[in-house]
């Protein structure tokens, strides 16, 4: 065949490569445009040659077509049948791979998940394949005759499977009417479909796949490749514009060392980054200078150090669709839809744009948390509990009126319907009317409201491709599905940034393959490191390189030779060029430069290999993270604050061990709360416990002397407060502990029976007492809830009790004194003169009950040998310190762990309060 | 091909292991092997980039420098030149992508992605964080109680002894960490290794309780019982009943008579006398019958807890699939679990793309055997072929201290007997280490069977271990190069503590003013303080910064141990719970409330402020939302240049965080904070870290002040014993307490020997592994002892290998009889590396000052017609047929040229709009109604060319008309920025001169086919005059007339009205 090749145009290399292609576009099409097909890499350079035409002379012509290079068969061929839209397509091969038999199934995988979503993503990578195959002429069902005989039998049976997959795939698209686009465009080409008139442009395409090779070949005549390369070079690429592999695989960088910067690590690659602009020295403005992201993890970074710098870094990726508002929403209506869990009704109560929707705002999340902690409910059922308080019911009103707002909200959304996809879209879209409806965006003026319209926008398209898919692709399936099928179609969709308005510096961060369409003079290039560029290919585990490079698709060696083409490409056609690779990726693993960078000659290289392993020493050292005067940590407090009338017996512990903790806890009055919590702590546990044996003290069986009675009427009074407190929706856990605390209570019950039986008997129990203390001619009142009060009807001795419910016994005089005699507590001597009173001066012991594992201990002591009159004396000294609003000494305050009472008392701080390590 | 001997390299610490290494692998790369075929892997990341930029820098000296050259040469047996050399780097470096030298984990990693879909893997993947693998266990955990119900949870429980215990995750999860990795690797018959004990006959029994009922006390020298025998004699008979009941025997166990009858001790004295036959004999029939009881519950418990552990281990596996989450740990597993069949090397080599043909194994000693066993085919296959290629392994069975990760250093040992073909080859000749050094590590490892017969009073087990542990000690010697090295090597006391203090405060005191002393001459030298746990680190780091010494951690700490942290996560902690006052106290007292963040703060409702907050995070990630308070954090005195570094850190960590596309609650990134660890930017010349921490680093100076420690853990969670190295555990069991344990002997004493002597040997190790750190300078600190101290700890250990002697007035119980107090002081001062400490000034970089946009503001001249504005709830009515009928009449009017030439042709104006989708009765109803409106006077007027006017201005012009003109225009807007216009005018008639050069006249007809009443018109035109009037501006360009010599009108087709917008 004498062939007819495509135009070649070297349009140099020493200039701005768009810029170059428009003026060579202006000359030669002086008629104008409108038969013309430009095609380029991506959307952004299609901008670019649009924005260049529009400020030429020639903008009075009728415009040329521009689109990504992908889209020109799509402009040249005319199809028949409708191609199906790649979301159909995985949909239909989903469904194909479902037809397998269960054997042949497993051939490809082993994952028995395929029915769902985790399905789809496999047939999506199927999908891919099979579109990375077709681009170059290959098809599953061709394979096995152009796979190498020394293929193993395990590959070329997935292959031959595979073939079978894409029979069926082809079938079920015949029967709805669509067409594969894949493949028919193959055929359309072979058989020369090609009904336009129109001529074809490339440009900076340096690896077009066989799809474009062959349509070019079958019209070669209306076809011309722009290359940025001089002329000279024309030998070094193929007729269809590709560097060619003997040449610029191997032709040395000319890549200087001045230009090349080695960094630690990708915060450290930002900061060079901020170095190579100064080594610009003033010479550009933000908007000429460009900065490459091969590696886009280093892409935070730039942005972050370009703030405090005043730059906006103008990420060309954009942001991710999932993070924005109405996405994240969606999300949590379906987890929340799905699983009815608390966890997830919090989540979604806590989306701004529920909760501007609640009857009942300003407790919405609170009464929630609350909620949790008393109840540790699972799941979302019909039943909200209440409490006896009038408060517990004015919070499970609010509880409930907010949960019939957000059931209303949802509408259909809430309904265990199954429907078709199609059916779902309407409901989607009346929830999302009914949140956003009412508001009016202004994308122009707003970056957040430009965002969402363009959020809204994708959702419109995804929602169209619903619309359009046949019923039977996809079963009907139930709104949280519904709604996690649209949340994965837009999962790969990224929200392009805006265009800048303000004349505020601005520099534009690119990937790679944007950079030689990128027009301003100065470049920097983060990320070069192995495994960005060349970027790894994909599909390895199917298609190794060697099985690439011999079916003809992208290798290994082509990809590097179009990478140092690229690179070349740039390094002429920069004014100035920055080049940054990294030691440390993002997670922490060394990585190495770019090949590119080290593809020196033998002149070179050891210098060039020493350069890639010395990171570029920090320009201003960082700080050695010095404290400063002010390292150390001091509490503050407010001294106005007001004492208050009564306080707890508890407060005097918590003073004693840290003045600074009782101003938290009894001035400020401050508590911490989440709802993370899977099983009742230690406080929620005693709680549980002493509810129950005020139970027991308020029966009859108080006064019974049989283990079986009492134990009968602790279980009774557990099983009754469990069931109006937890139902049956408490996190797991909580029934063991509850059979935990029975295990105590059995012992319990045992023991209570041998203390009766020694005469004692419960006079009072979580009796509340108030006393007035008298400090310095002012009183102050103190109150306590004593647990439990005993007589001993023998002896007439008074006994006041405390129950406890550690894992291991307490000891009263320990628990109030340290071992060098200072005063920890002072709990039961202030019990004590509370009780003066009543007690009088009969015999009185104090103690605790210890309510653990495998025994029950009541340890009592004498009041007397707890030298009750000094304990007075300290309650006393306590009082007048509070008074004094002596309250910032930190002491040792007890805190558990990273609860925000730590963060406050400084814990851990550097320059604060130490944990204390034990001996051992 | 070369034949490369096949080498296991036992190296002591200090002896250049990474240096044989990658002399193993130059040569393999000089002699002409692929790059892609040597597969090396090793431990941590550090290493594998330590061996991989080991390899360049040889080869870059080499080629820079002959006697560097020289060196290699004889390294590697090849002859070279420069020349060989450059080329060879060339090549190497072509290939840098397919070198294989990495984590063991890596590549492990490598070939599970290879095979996912053969194992059975979800189609995305990824590596579960150390946090959320702890999530992932609790959840299924949650999901196992709820599964096998509370009765079969409180079995287990009550087997753990951990009835009546409050938190039944912690329980729980006590046991998965002791148990779930021994599990996994254990075979299913090995927990039930326990086989009971007999009983003793009823009649037995019931004898000997008679027997000890009727048991005469003895009696003392004046006659009366012995107090003693009579209490002991009470406790029998009280704990008795339980016993024979419950199986309850601890207590019984327990009384020191019965103990010493069962002569679990050589005393056979009780209480002054002979304990007599007609005690021991009924006490050993009960002591049999306990010993049968025991281990029948102990036998139960074992198959429980297996049980337990299987059930958790399917929830755990069905979760980490439904979160497509494995960790590291699950990969080998995956692997020797899933891949049979696929265990065909060629199937390997072709996805792999290579044959691996060379091994390289760093660290051998710590390679547990789920690794060993993926590496293992790879390894017989080189083994028992010389053809294929070579293998090298290196390690050192001193330095292993990985046993809790199931690193199993006996497979080191048993290399050369498994493989004959292996050389094995020792080096014992230190690079690193002063003699004064290596010769205090020779005389504590030479003396410790001596001194742990002392501390283990003669235990035979600690003995053996001991024993078996030195066998690998060959003796150290320093280099040549080091033998003047001077150093110091101490061990020193530090005061005993006082009442209510912790060992730690005198240790503390002693340590730093031993560094003081040290830095004081010396601030450049390299300082490592070595501990076995994280606890005490920010302790000592904390003394440490108070006297002034900047010391760091090492392998990152968490940034929360700054205030400015501390305030920001609470502000988080507000914003996600508003009903925490404490969070908002804290944040409300911290600078950033009054900051940037007031406007939002605007409430005094802490709902709406946390809601304001979270609308604010949502719409900016965490990362901007920090970096947006950087300033006011600066700019505050409360705050110093620690809190600057630490909230850039945080702001670092935020911005990746925000990369995960999935935002979750706000209390998952708090715990990401308080997780992730930094490591600190500039290295401080003191660090303080665990010996763990320390392994592959080396010091100036080594303090280790946590000698207290026992060398072995008292608490004994769980038994386990692995025969053979290579293979899987084959018994496994609880550990009883040790009364019972002492009762039982056979297996359960087997088992208990063998774990003795594993954990003293790795207790060994971790002293090893820490004393051979050091460079010049060793201190050993340990504390007085309180009362005489026997127990068995690194602290007695030393003082007996060293030379028990008494402290003199510095504290020195032993110093190396060469050391050189001032060896530091007099040792040359090294040139000080460390850069100008100066914070980052934030000074931007000189810029051009910006003029202009980088892009041209792109519009459209329809956007006009919404008025910039969007109403959402447009946006969602679905596209009405209405709007799909404009576009099918505007397609349709496409195709009129001029009226009077257009001929109708249905099945050809039909084609154009198949494509709609709608029915084609609306299509051919639409097509009528076209056909309908080609009858409008409107559209006759406008359409017509006939209707046109002859001659403008008196020229006689000729009429054309564009129809669906596209245009792409940069425009000045009011305001001077240019815009893009870009979109098409339905039509545009043209007038011309009659030769067709010049225009003279345009007008602008926008088709509409919305309907509307009359009243509507005026504002439907008012909408629409924003859109035509940029039509006009554009065509005045496009054509060179003035916009005033332009018409431009609405055709509304449906109220055949044609409406300029020129008209009021
Ligand atoms: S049961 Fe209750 S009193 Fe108890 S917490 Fe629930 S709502 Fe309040």
């Amino acid at each position: 065949m004498a062939a007819v090749v495509p135009k070649r145009i070297f349009l140099g290399w020493g200039k701005p490569l768009v810029a170059e292609a428009v003026s060579w576009l202006i000359n030669e099409y002086s008629e104008g445009f409108a038969n013309l097909v430009i095609g380029v890499p991506g959307g952004r350079a299609s901008w670019h040659v649009r924005e260049l035409l529009a400020q030429s002379q020639a903008n009075t012509l009728p415009p040329p077509k521009v689109v990504t290079a992908g889209r020109i068969p799509e402009e040249i061929l005319e199809y028949d049948i409708t191609p199906a839209s790649p979301f159909l397509q995985s949909l239909v091969w989903q469904k194909a791979l479902l037809k397998l038999g269960e054997d042949e199934l497993q051939i490809l995988t082993t994952n028995k998940n395929l029915v769902d979503g985790d399905g789809l993503v496999f047939a999506d990578e199927i999908q891919g394949l099979y579109r990375e195959l077709a681009g170059e002429g290959h098809w599953f069902s061709t394979l096995s005759e152009t796979l190498p005989v020394d293929t193993p039998d395990r590959e070329k049976a997935r292959w031959h499977i595979l073939a079978k997959v894409e029979k069926i795939k082809d079938e079920l698209l015949e029967g709805m009417s669509f067409c594969d686009p894949q493949n028919t465009r193959h055929q359309l080409i072979e058989k020369h479909h090609i009904n336009s008139e129109k001529q074809i442009v490339l440009l900076g395409l340096p690896d077009m796949n066989n799809v474009l090779k062959s349509l070019i070949s079958e019209i070669p005549e209306r076809v011309t490749i722009l290359i940025g390369a001089p002329e000279t070079l024309s030998a070094t690429f193929d007729e269809y514009g590709a560097p060619r592999v003997e040449h610029w695989g191997y032709r040395p960088t000319e890549l200087t060392l001045e230009d090349w910067r080695v960094a630690e690590d990708p915060a450290q690659q930002a900061e060079l980054t901020i170095q190579s602009l100064e080594s610009f020295q003033g010479m550009y403005r933000a908007e000429q200078i460009s900065v490459g992201v091969p590696d886009h993890s280093v892409s935070p970074y730039i942005q972050r150090k370009f703030e405090e710098d005043g730059i906006v870094g103008r990420d060309a990726a954009g942001t991710p669709i999932s993070k924005s508002t109405p996405t994240v929403l969606l999300g949590a209506v379906a987890t929340f839809l799905s699983t009815k869990e608390f966890s997830a009704y919090a989540w979604l109560l806590r989306h701004p744009d529920i909760q501007e929707t609640l009857p009942f705002q300003n407790s919405a999340t609170q009464d929630l948390d609350r909620y949790f902690n008393e109840h540790f409910p699972v799941r979302i059922t019909d039943k909200w509990f209440s409490g006896s308080r009038q408060q517990d019911k004015e919070r499970k009103e609010r509880l409930e009126r907010n949960y019939e707002q957000v059931e209303e909200l949802l509408g259909e959304l809430g309904s265990v319907k199954k429907m078709t996809l199609r059916m779902w879209v309407p409901v989607l879209k009346r929830f999302l009317e009914t949140i956003y409806g009412s508001r009016t965006l202004l994308p122009h003026v707003y970056e957040s409201d430009r965002v969402l319209a363009e959020t809204f926008e994708q959702f419109l398209i995804v929602f169209e491709n619903c619309e359009h898919i046949p019923d039977g692709v996809a079963s009907r399936m139930g709104s949280a599905e519904a709604i996690d099928f649209v949340l994965r179609e837009l999962s790969s969709i990224h929200i392009p940034p805006g265009a800048h308005q303000d004349l505020v510096p601005t520099i534009e961060l690119l990937g790679w393959l944007e950079l030689a369409l990128d027009d301003a003079p100065a470049l920097i290039i983060t990320g070069m490191n192995n495994g960005s560029v060349p970027a790894p290919l994909s599909y390895t585990g199917w298609l190794p390189d060697s099985l690439r490079s011999h079916l003809g698709l992208d290798h290994r060696d082509r990809r590097f030779a179009r990478d140092a083409y690229i690179l070349e490409f740039l390094l002429h056609a920069k004014e100035r060029i920055q080049v940054i690779s990294g030691q440390r990726t993002i997670d922490g693993d060394p990585v190495l430069p770019s090949r590119l960078l080290l593809n020196v000659d033998e002149e070179r290289i050891a210098a060039y290999a020493q350069h890639a392993l010395e990171p570029t020493p920090p320009r201003h050292g960082q700080s050695e993270g010095q404290l400063g005067e002010n390292f150390l940590f001091f509490p503050s407090v407010d001294l106005e604050s007001s004492i208050p009338d009564v306080l707890p017996v508890t407060a005097f512990r918590t003073y004693l061990q840290s003045p600074y903790m009782f101003y938290l806890d009894h001035i400020q009055r401050l508590e911490t709360i989440d709802d993370t919590a899977q099983e009742l702590d230690a406080a929620g546990f005693g709680n549980l416990a002493h509810y129950v044996l005020e139970y027991f003290g308020n029966s009859k069986a108080k006064n019974s002397e049989s283990p079986k009675e009492i134990r009968d009427v602790l279980f009774q009074g557990l099983d009754w407060y469990c069931r109006n407190r937890f139902g049956n929706n408490a996190k797991p856990a909580i029934d063991i502990q509850i059979q935990q605390l029975r295990h105590r209570l059995t012992q319990f019950a045992d023991e209570q029976a041998q203390r009766r039986s020694e005469g004692w008997i419960i006079q009072d129990v979580e009796s509340n007492t108030q006393k007035d203390f008298i400090v310095d001619d002012v009183s102050q009142t103190i109150r306590g809830r004593i647990d439990r009060i005993d007589k001993n009807e023998r002896t007439g001795q008074w006994a006041i009790l405390d129950y406890k419910t550690p894992n291991t016994v307490k000891d009263p005089q320990r628990e109030h004194k340290s071992q060098s005699g200072e005063w920890t507590d002072l709990q039961l001597p202030l019990y004590w003169f509370m009780l003066q009173d009543l007690i009088g001066s009969s015999p009185c012991s104090v103690g605790y009950v210890n309510v653990i594992p495998d025994q029950t201990a009541f340890m009592t002591c004498s009041a007397h040998d707890m030298d009750m009159d000094d304990a007075i004396d300290t309650a006393s000294e306590i009082i007048r310190s509070i008074r004094n609003r002596q309250w910032s000494a930190l002491g040792k305050p007890q805190l558990f762990g990273e609860d925000i009472f730590a963060d406050l008392c400084g814990e851990g701080l550097v320059g604060g309060m130490q944990v204390e390590i034990d001996d051992d | 091909m070369t034949d490369y001997p096949h080498k296991v390299v036992l190296a002591s610490a200090g002896t250049g292991k990474t240096y044989a290494l990658t002399s193993q692998y130059l040569k393999l790369l000089f002699n002409g092997e692929n790059p892609e075929e040597i597969l090396a892997t090793t431990f941590t990341r550090k290493a594998a980039g330590e061996i991989r930029d080991r390899i360049f820098e040889r080869i870059v000296e080499a080629i820079n420098n002959p006697a560097e050259r020289e060196m290699l040469a004889n390294e590697i047996d090849t002859p070279l030149t420069e020349e060989e050399c450059k080329q060879k780097l060339v090549a190497f470096v072509r290939h840098l992508d397919l070198i294989q030298i990495s984590t063991i984990d890596a590549f492990f990693m490598r070939l599970v992605k290879l095979f996912s879909h053969d194992l059975g893997l979800p189609a995305q993947w990824g590596i579960v964080s150390e946090k959320n693998e702890e999530e992932q266990i609790l959840e299924a955990l949650a999901s196992m109680i709820r599964s096998e119900g509370v009765a079969k949870v409180m079995a287990i429980l009550n087997g753990l002894q951990a009835a009546g215990k409050r938190s039944v995750y912690q329980e729980l999860q006590n046991v998965v960490k002791a148990m779930r990795s021994i599990h996994l690797e254990s075979t299913l018959e090995a927990w039930d290794c326990i086989e009971p004990l007999p009983s003793p006959k009823l009649e037995e029994i019931s004898n000997a309780i008679a027997a000890l009922d009727g048991f005469e006390v003895p009696l003392t020298q004046a006659g009366t019982p012995r107090k003693n025998w009579e209490t002991a004699i009470s406790n029998i008979k009280s704990c008795l009943p339980l016993a024979i009941t419950n199986g309850n025997w601890k207590d019984f166990l327990a009384l020191t008579p019965v103990q010493r009858s069962l002569n679990l001790n050589e005393e056979i004295n009780y209480s002054g006398v002979e304990i007599p036959e007609s005690f021991i004999q009924p006490v050993k029939v009960l002591g049999a019958k306990a010993a049968h009881d025991i281990t029948v519950q102990l036998r139960k418990k074992n198959i429980e807890i297996r049980g337990f552990l299987d059930q958790l281990e399917l929830e755990l596996s069905e979760l980490k699939h439904r979160q497509s989450k494995f960790a590291f740990s699950d990969l080998p597993l995956l692997l020797t679990r899933g891949i049979q069949g696929v265990g065909e090397s060629a199937d390997i080599a072709y996805r792999l793309d290579t044959s691996i043909r060379h091994l390289l194994l760093d660290e051998f000693q710590d390679t547990n055997p789920t690794q060993w066993r993926v590496l293992q085919p790879f390894t017989s296959q080189i083994l028992t072929n010389r053809e294929i290629g070579s293998y090298f392994c290196v390690g050192d069975v001193k330095q292993s201290i990985y046993g809790w990760r199931q690193g199993e250093p006996r497979l080191l040992g048993s290399m050369s007997s498994l493989f004959p073909d292996l050389q094995e080859e020792t080096l014992s000749r230190s690079y690193r280490s002063s003699p004064v050094i290596l010769e205090t590590a020779n005389r504590v490892f030479s003396n410790l069977a001596l001194a742990i017969d002392v501390i283990a009073e003669g235990d035979k087990v600690w003995g053996q271990g001991a024993q078996e542990w030195m066998e690998n000690y060959p003796s150290h010697q320093s280099a040549d190069h080091l033998q003047d090295l001077p150093g110091a090597a101490y061990l020193i006391e530090a005061r005993a503590k006082n009442a209510g203090e912790t060992h730690w405060d005198p240790l503390l005191d002693r340590l730093i003013e031993r560094i003081m002393l040290l830095v004081e001459d010396r601030p450049d030298l390299s300082i490592g303080v070595l501990v076995r746990s994280n606890k005490p680190i920010p302790s000592i780091l904390n003394r440490l910064q108070a006297v002034g010494i900047h010391a760091s951690g090492e392998g990152g700490s968490t940034i929360d141990d700054s205030q400015v942290v501390l305030h920001f996560l609470s502000l988080l902690h507000f914003a996600d719970h508003p009903g925490d006052s404490a969070a908002l106290y804290h944040a409300q007292t911290s600078p950033f409330w009054s900051s940037e963040l007031l406007p939002i703060l605007d409430s005094n409702d802490p709902e709406t402020n946390a809601s304001a907050l979270r609308s604010l995070l949502l719409e900016n990630g965490y990362g901007k939302f920090a970096a947006s308070l950087l300033t006011t954090m600066t700019e505050r005195p409360e705050y110093g240049d620690w809190d600057r570094r630490r909230f850039n850190q945080l702001i670092d960590i935020a911005f990746s965080y925000d990369q995960d596309p999935t935002p979750g609650r706000i209390s998952d990134f708090i715990g990401h904070i308080r997780n992730v660890k930094v490591e600190n930017p500039s290295v401080a010349s003191v660090r303080v870290m665990t010996v763990h921490r320390a392994k592959g680093l080396e010091f100036d100076a080594v303090f280790m002040p946590e000698l207290q420690k026992p060398l072995i853990n008292s608490r004994l969670g769980i038994l386990a014993e692995r025969p053979d190295p290579e293979d899987l555990y084959k018994r496994v069991s609880f550990a009883p307490s040790k009364n019972l344990r002492e009762a039982l002997g056979g297996t359960l004493e087997e088992l208990m020997e063998s774990h003795t002597s594993r954990e003293l040997q790795e207790a060994l190790c971790v002293l090893y592994v820490a004393m051979t750190r050091a460079k010049q300078h060793l201190e050993l600190i340990v504390t007085a002892p309180s009362k005489t101290n026997t127990a068995k700890t690194y602290a007695n250990l030393l003082r007996h290998a060293l030379g028990n002697r008494d402290p003199d007035e510095n504290g020195v119980i032993w110093s190396h009889p060469t050391t050189h107090p001032q060896w530091a002081s007099s040792f040359k001062q090294r040139e000080s590396s460390t850069s100008e400490n100066t914070l980052a000034t934030g000074r931007g970089p000189s810029l051009a000052p910006t003029i202009g946009l980088r892009h041209l503001q792109r519009r459209s001249p329809s956007d006009h017609y919404s008025g910039n504005s969007i109403h959402v709830s447009d946006l969602f009515q679905s596209p009405s047929e209405l709007a799909i009928r404009g576009q099918v009449i505007h397609r349709l009017y496409e195709e009129v040229d001029w009226l009077e030439s257009f001929k109708w042709n249905g099945d050809y104006l039909y084609s154009l709009i198949r494509h709609f989708a709608v029915t084609e009765e609306k299509l051919q109803q639409w097509l009528y109604e076209f056909r309908e409106s080609l009858e409008l006077s409107s559209v006759q007027k406008l359409l017509n060319q006939k209707s046109q006017p002859e001659s403008i201005d008196g020229k006689p012009v000729a009429w054309s008309s564009w129809r669906e003109r596209r245009f792409c225009i940069s425009l000045a807007s009011d305001d001077g920025t240019e815009i893009l216009w870009n979109g098409i005018i339905d039509r545009v008639n043209i007038a011309t001169t009659d030769d067709g050069l010049t225009t003279i006249a345009a007008s602008v007809i926008d088709f509409k086919t919305d309907a509307f009443s009359d009243e509507q018109l005026v504002d439907k035109v008012n909408i629409y005059r924003p859109q035509l009037t940029t039509y006009r501006q554009v065509l005045s360009r496009i054509t060179a007339l003035a916009e005033n010599e332009i018409d431009a009108g609405l055709l509304f087709l449906d109220g055949n009205r044609y409406v300029p917008i020129d008209s009021a």
